[in-house]
Protein backbone atom coordinates (compact mmCIF):
# COMPACT_ATOMS: atom_id res chain seq x y z
CA UNK A 1 0.00 0.00 0.00
CA UNK A 2 2.78 2.41 1.01
CA UNK A 3 4.94 1.17 -1.80
CA UNK A 4 6.69 4.50 -2.55
CA UNK A 5 7.32 4.97 1.31
CA UNK A 6 9.00 2.08 1.54
CA UNK A 7 10.95 2.43 -1.62
CA UNK A 8 12.04 6.12 -0.97
CA UNK A 9 12.96 4.69 2.17
CA UNK A 10 15.27 1.48 0.56
CA UNK A 11 16.81 4.51 -1.49
CA UNK A 12 17.59 6.11 1.38
CA UNK A 13 18.95 3.35 3.65
CA UNK A 14 20.43 0.75 0.93
CA UNK A 15 23.12 2.68 -0.54
CA UNK A 16 25.18 3.05 3.33
CA UNK A 17 24.54 -0.96 3.18
CA UNK A 18 25.47 -1.55 -0.43
CA UNK A 19 28.22 0.87 -1.31
CA UNK A 20 28.23 -0.20 -5.16
CA UNK A 21 24.38 1.12 -5.80
CA UNK A 22 24.05 4.74 -7.36
CA UNK A 23 20.25 6.27 -6.94
CA UNK A 24 18.75 9.05 -7.73
CA UNK A 25 14.93 10.57 -7.02
CA UNK A 26 13.38 13.28 -7.03
CA UNK A 27 9.70 14.63 -6.44
CA UNK A 28 9.35 17.25 -8.59
CA UNK A 29 9.53 15.34 -12.16
CA UNK A 30 7.48 17.49 -15.21
CA UNK A 31 4.88 15.15 -16.76
CA UNK A 32 3.09 17.02 -19.88
CA UNK A 33 0.68 15.67 -22.00
CA UNK A 34 -0.57 17.02 -25.17
CA UNK A 35 -3.87 16.30 -27.66
CA UNK A 36 -3.54 17.80 -30.72
CA UNK A 37 -6.71 17.80 -33.39
CA UNK A 38 -8.06 20.55 -36.27
CA UNK A 39 -10.43 21.30 -33.71
CA UNK A 40 -8.21 22.17 -30.69
CA UNK A 41 -5.32 21.58 -28.93
CA UNK A 42 -5.11 20.35 -25.00
CA UNK A 43 -2.65 20.36 -22.57
CA UNK A 44 -1.68 19.39 -19.67
CA UNK A 45 1.16 19.16 -16.92
CA UNK A 46 1.89 17.64 -13.89
CA UNK A 47 5.19 18.60 -11.83
CA UNK A 48 4.88 16.65 -9.06
CA UNK A 49 6.00 13.37 -10.50
CA UNK A 50 7.72 11.17 -7.98
CA UNK A 51 10.81 8.91 -9.32
CA UNK A 52 13.34 6.88 -8.45
CA UNK A 53 16.37 5.70 -10.52
CA UNK A 54 18.84 3.00 -9.57
CA UNK A 55 21.81 3.29 -11.33
CA UNK A 56 23.53 0.53 -10.94
CA UNK A 57 20.59 -2.12 -12.33
CA UNK A 58 19.06 0.47 -14.73
CA UNK A 59 15.05 0.16 -12.27
CA UNK A 60 12.87 3.42 -12.77
CA UNK A 61 9.87 3.91 -10.91
CA UNK A 62 7.76 7.19 -11.51
CA UNK A 63 4.16 7.67 -10.13
CA UNK A 64 2.26 10.93 -10.75
CA UNK A 65 -0.96 11.84 -9.27
CA UNK A 66 -4.00 12.01 -12.33
CA UNK A 67 -5.44 15.01 -9.99
CA UNK A 68 -2.38 17.10 -10.45
CA UNK A 69 -2.34 17.66 -14.27
CA UNK A 70 -3.72 21.24 -14.52
CA UNK A 71 -5.07 22.06 -17.59
CA UNK A 72 -5.92 25.42 -18.82
CA UNK A 73 -9.38 25.19 -18.95
CA UNK A 74 -11.70 23.92 -16.02
CA UNK A 75 -13.89 22.30 -17.90
CA UNK A 76 -11.51 20.31 -19.44
CA UNK A 77 -9.92 19.33 -16.39
CA UNK A 78 -13.07 18.35 -14.89
CA UNK A 79 -13.97 16.02 -17.86
CA UNK A 80 -10.20 14.33 -17.63
CA UNK A 81 -10.72 13.39 -14.22
CA UNK A 82 -14.41 12.64 -13.72
CA UNK A 83 -15.01 10.74 -17.16
CA UNK A 84 -11.58 9.59 -18.82
CA UNK A 85 -9.23 8.79 -16.28
CA UNK A 86 -11.68 8.64 -13.24
CA UNK A 87 -9.27 9.89 -10.65
CA UNK A 88 -11.47 9.48 -7.53
CA UNK A 89 -11.47 5.50 -8.88
CA UNK A 90 -7.04 5.54 -9.90
CA UNK A 91 -5.17 8.32 -8.34
CA UNK A 92 -2.28 7.46 -9.51
CA UNK A 93 -0.78 6.81 -12.98
CA UNK A 94 2.67 4.96 -12.76
CA UNK A 95 5.60 3.58 -15.26
CA UNK A 96 8.37 0.78 -13.35
CA UNK A 97 10.77 -0.47 -15.86
CA UNK A 98 14.73 -0.45 -16.33
CA UNK A 99 16.66 1.78 -18.84
CA UNK A 100 19.06 0.54 -20.93
CA UNK A 101 21.95 1.90 -23.54
CA UNK A 102 24.28 3.00 -20.48
CA UNK A 103 26.41 1.68 -17.99
CA UNK A 104 26.92 3.30 -14.36
CA UNK A 105 30.82 4.88 -15.72
CA UNK A 106 29.07 7.01 -18.20
CA UNK A 107 27.11 8.68 -16.03
CA UNK A 108 30.23 9.94 -13.85
CA UNK A 109 31.27 12.23 -16.50
CA UNK A 110 29.46 15.15 -18.61
CA UNK A 111 27.25 14.41 -21.61
CA UNK A 112 24.11 13.22 -23.21
CA UNK A 113 23.62 9.93 -23.52
CA UNK A 114 20.52 7.74 -25.81
CA UNK A 115 19.14 5.51 -23.89
CA UNK A 116 15.89 2.97 -24.08
CA UNK A 117 13.34 2.86 -21.07
CA UNK A 118 11.00 -0.63 -21.29
CA UNK A 119 8.58 -1.26 -18.44
CA UNK A 120 4.70 -0.88 -17.87
CA UNK A 121 2.87 2.01 -17.59
CA UNK A 122 -0.26 1.92 -15.54
CA UNK A 123 -3.33 4.31 -16.06
CA UNK A 124 -7.15 3.98 -15.13
CA UNK A 125 -6.20 0.98 -13.80
CA UNK A 126 -4.72 -1.33 -16.73
CA UNK A 127 -1.48 -1.67 -17.12
CA UNK A 128 0.62 -2.36 -20.99
CA UNK A 129 3.89 -2.59 -21.67
CA UNK A 130 5.56 0.68 -22.73
CA UNK A 131 9.01 1.11 -24.74
CA UNK A 132 10.20 4.60 -25.57
CA UNK A 133 13.19 6.01 -26.24
CA UNK A 134 14.96 8.71 -23.86
CA UNK A 135 18.03 10.98 -23.16
CA UNK A 136 20.06 11.28 -20.02
CA UNK A 137 22.03 14.27 -19.70
CA UNK A 138 24.89 14.31 -16.74
CA UNK A 139 25.41 18.44 -16.82
CA UNK A 140 28.94 19.51 -15.62
CA UNK A 141 27.83 19.96 -11.94
CA UNK A 142 26.92 16.21 -12.12
CA UNK A 143 23.31 17.14 -12.18
CA UNK A 144 21.40 13.95 -13.92
CA UNK A 145 18.57 14.73 -16.32
CA UNK A 146 16.17 12.46 -17.78
CA UNK A 147 13.91 13.08 -20.82
CA UNK A 148 11.54 10.64 -22.87
CA UNK A 149 8.73 11.04 -24.81
CA UNK A 150 6.06 8.67 -26.16
CA UNK A 151 2.46 7.69 -26.85
CA UNK A 152 -0.34 7.25 -25.17
CA UNK A 153 -3.77 5.74 -26.63
CA UNK A 154 -6.61 6.79 -24.64
CA UNK A 155 -8.53 3.16 -26.25
CA UNK A 156 -5.65 1.49 -24.89
CA UNK A 157 -6.64 1.91 -21.15
CA UNK A 158 -10.06 1.12 -21.42
CA UNK A 159 -10.47 5.23 -21.58
CA UNK A 160 -13.84 6.30 -23.43
CA UNK A 161 -14.30 9.02 -25.23
CA UNK A 162 -17.55 9.98 -25.63
CA UNK A 163 -18.90 10.78 -29.32
CA UNK A 164 -19.63 13.99 -28.66
CA UNK A 165 -16.15 15.46 -27.97
CA UNK A 166 -14.77 12.64 -30.04
CA UNK A 167 -12.81 15.02 -32.24
CA UNK A 168 -11.88 17.33 -30.36
CA UNK A 169 -9.27 14.35 -28.58
CA UNK A 170 -6.33 13.03 -30.40
CA UNK A 171 -6.54 9.18 -30.86
CA UNK A 172 -2.91 9.22 -29.85
CA UNK A 173 -1.60 11.46 -27.06
CA UNK A 174 1.86 12.84 -26.90
CA UNK A 175 3.26 12.29 -23.28
CA UNK A 176 6.80 13.90 -22.19
CA UNK A 177 8.37 13.26 -19.56
CA UNK A 178 11.10 15.21 -17.60
CA UNK A 179 12.95 14.82 -14.63
CA UNK A 180 16.07 16.89 -12.76
CA UNK A 181 17.23 13.90 -9.95
CA UNK A 182 19.08 14.40 -7.35
CA UNK A 183 21.68 11.43 -5.96
CA UNK A 184 20.45 10.24 -2.52
CA UNK B 1 -46.90 37.08 -39.35
CA UNK B 2 -45.99 39.26 -36.07
CA UNK B 3 -46.86 36.35 -33.99
CA UNK B 4 -44.48 34.03 -36.16
CA UNK B 5 -41.74 37.02 -35.79
CA UNK B 6 -41.61 37.43 -32.41
CA UNK B 7 -41.45 33.62 -31.76
CA UNK B 8 -38.61 33.87 -34.22
CA UNK B 9 -37.14 36.98 -32.46
CA UNK B 10 -37.33 34.70 -28.67
CA UNK B 11 -35.71 31.43 -30.21
CA UNK B 12 -32.63 33.60 -31.61
CA UNK B 13 -32.40 35.50 -28.00
CA UNK B 14 -32.51 32.01 -26.25
CA UNK B 15 -30.15 30.34 -28.74
CA UNK B 16 -27.74 33.65 -27.92
CA UNK B 17 -28.35 32.73 -24.66
CA UNK B 18 -27.39 29.29 -24.76
CA UNK B 19 -24.39 29.82 -27.22
CA UNK B 20 -22.72 32.63 -24.67
CA UNK B 21 -23.46 29.96 -21.77
CA UNK B 22 -22.01 27.49 -23.43
CA UNK B 23 -18.75 29.97 -24.64
CA UNK B 24 -18.78 31.36 -21.10
CA UNK B 25 -18.54 27.37 -19.53
CA UNK B 26 -15.87 26.26 -22.36
CA UNK B 27 -13.88 29.06 -21.31
CA UNK B 28 -14.35 29.03 -17.85
CA UNK B 29 -10.80 29.18 -15.70
CA UNK B 30 -9.93 27.09 -12.73
CA UNK B 31 -11.18 28.67 -9.59
CA UNK B 32 -8.94 28.67 -6.43
CA UNK B 33 -10.62 26.77 -3.24
CA UNK B 34 -11.78 30.32 -1.66
CA UNK B 35 -15.29 30.08 -2.26
CA UNK B 36 -15.38 26.28 -1.15
CA UNK B 37 -16.41 24.79 1.85
CA UNK B 38 -13.75 22.58 3.66
CA UNK B 39 -14.61 18.87 3.86
CA UNK B 40 -12.24 19.09 6.99
CA UNK B 41 -9.96 21.57 9.06
CA UNK B 42 -7.28 19.30 10.07
CA UNK B 43 -3.16 19.53 11.29
CA UNK B 44 -0.74 18.66 8.86
CA UNK B 45 0.39 15.86 10.47
CA UNK B 46 -3.12 14.70 11.29
CA UNK B 47 -4.03 14.80 7.33
CA UNK B 48 -0.63 12.56 6.22
CA UNK B 49 -1.46 10.17 8.91
CA UNK B 50 -5.08 9.91 7.52
CA UNK B 51 -3.32 8.87 4.20
CA UNK B 52 0.10 7.05 5.14
CA UNK B 53 -2.86 4.69 7.76
CA UNK B 54 -5.13 3.92 4.44
CA UNK B 55 -4.42 5.56 1.94
CA UNK B 56 -8.06 4.06 0.01
CA UNK B 57 -10.31 5.58 2.85
CA UNK B 58 -8.37 9.22 3.13
CA UNK B 59 -8.97 9.25 -0.94
CA UNK B 60 -12.21 8.56 -0.51
CA UNK B 61 -12.62 11.23 2.24
CA UNK B 62 -10.32 14.15 1.04
CA UNK B 63 -9.82 13.53 -2.94
CA UNK B 64 -11.17 16.77 -5.12
CA UNK B 65 -12.28 18.34 -2.44
CA UNK B 66 -11.62 21.40 0.06
CA UNK B 67 -9.41 20.40 2.52
CA UNK B 68 -8.62 23.41 5.39
CA UNK B 69 -4.95 22.21 6.76
CA UNK B 70 -2.82 23.76 9.97
CA UNK B 71 1.06 23.61 9.94
CA UNK B 72 4.19 25.11 10.08
CA UNK B 73 6.17 26.24 7.08
CA UNK B 74 9.52 23.80 6.65
CA UNK B 75 9.99 25.52 3.31
CA UNK B 76 8.40 28.08 0.56
CA UNK B 77 9.58 28.28 -3.17
CA UNK B 78 8.00 30.48 -5.58
CA UNK B 79 9.36 29.96 -9.41
CA UNK B 80 9.21 32.26 -11.67
CA UNK B 81 6.06 30.63 -13.61
CA UNK B 82 3.30 28.74 -11.76
CA UNK B 83 1.96 28.47 -8.23
CA UNK B 84 3.92 29.15 -5.21
CA UNK B 85 4.85 26.13 -3.00
CA UNK B 86 4.58 26.22 0.67
CA UNK B 87 5.66 22.77 2.23
CA UNK B 88 4.22 22.38 5.79
CA UNK B 89 5.82 20.08 8.49
CA UNK B 90 4.23 16.99 9.41
CA UNK B 91 6.81 15.54 11.66
CA UNK B 92 7.31 12.87 9.06
CA UNK B 93 10.99 14.18 7.16
CA UNK B 94 10.16 11.72 4.49
CA UNK B 95 6.69 13.14 3.76
CA UNK B 96 5.15 16.70 3.73
CA UNK B 97 1.45 18.50 2.92
CA UNK B 98 2.37 20.60 0.40
CA UNK B 99 0.20 23.41 -0.71
CA UNK B 100 0.08 24.99 -4.22
CA UNK B 101 -1.04 28.86 -4.20
CA UNK B 102 -1.08 31.70 -6.40
CA UNK B 103 -2.21 33.70 -3.58
CA UNK B 104 0.00 36.56 -3.22
CA UNK B 105 0.75 36.25 0.41
CA UNK B 106 1.87 32.70 0.20
CA UNK B 107 5.62 33.52 -1.04
CA UNK B 108 6.06 35.75 1.67
CA UNK B 109 5.66 33.13 4.44
CA UNK B 110 8.34 31.61 5.62
CA UNK B 111 9.87 28.60 7.58
CA UNK B 112 8.74 28.28 10.78
CA UNK B 113 5.54 30.16 10.45
CA UNK B 114 2.41 29.04 11.50
CA UNK B 115 -0.12 29.24 8.70
CA UNK B 116 -3.77 27.80 7.66
CA UNK B 117 -4.66 27.02 3.72
CA UNK B 118 -7.68 25.63 2.34
CA UNK B 119 -6.50 24.25 -1.24
CA UNK B 120 -8.24 20.83 -3.21
CA UNK B 121 -6.80 17.45 -2.38
CA UNK B 122 -5.07 16.36 -5.06
CA UNK B 123 -3.97 13.28 -2.96
CA UNK B 124 -0.28 11.29 -1.53
CA UNK B 125 2.58 10.50 -3.85
CA UNK B 126 4.76 10.61 -0.92
CA UNK B 127 3.36 13.87 0.06
CA UNK B 128 0.23 14.89 0.20
CA UNK B 129 -1.04 17.63 -2.22
CA UNK B 130 -3.25 20.66 -2.08
CA UNK B 131 -3.31 22.54 -5.17
CA UNK B 132 -4.94 26.33 -6.12
CA UNK B 133 -4.75 26.84 -2.22
CA UNK B 134 -5.66 30.56 -0.28
CA UNK B 135 -4.13 31.31 2.91
CA UNK B 136 -7.03 31.51 5.61
CA UNK B 137 -4.73 33.08 8.09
Amino acid sequence: MKTERILLLAALILPTLLQAQVRFATRNGHVTFTSETPLENIEATNDKATSVFDLSSGAVEVAVLMKAFTFEKALMQEHFNENYVESDKYPKGTFKGTVSGFTAGDLTKPGSYNVTVTGDLTIHGVTKPLTAEGTLVVDPTGVLKAVTTFIVKPEDFDIKIPGLVRDNIAKEIDVKVQIEYQKL
Amino acid sequence: MRRTKLILLVLVALGAIAAGYGLWEYNRGLSDAGAEEPVARIEASALLQEFSADEAAANARFNGKAVQVTGIVKEVTAPAAGPTTVSLETGDPLSLVICESDDGRAAQLKAGNKVTLKGFCAGYNLDVLLQRCVIVE
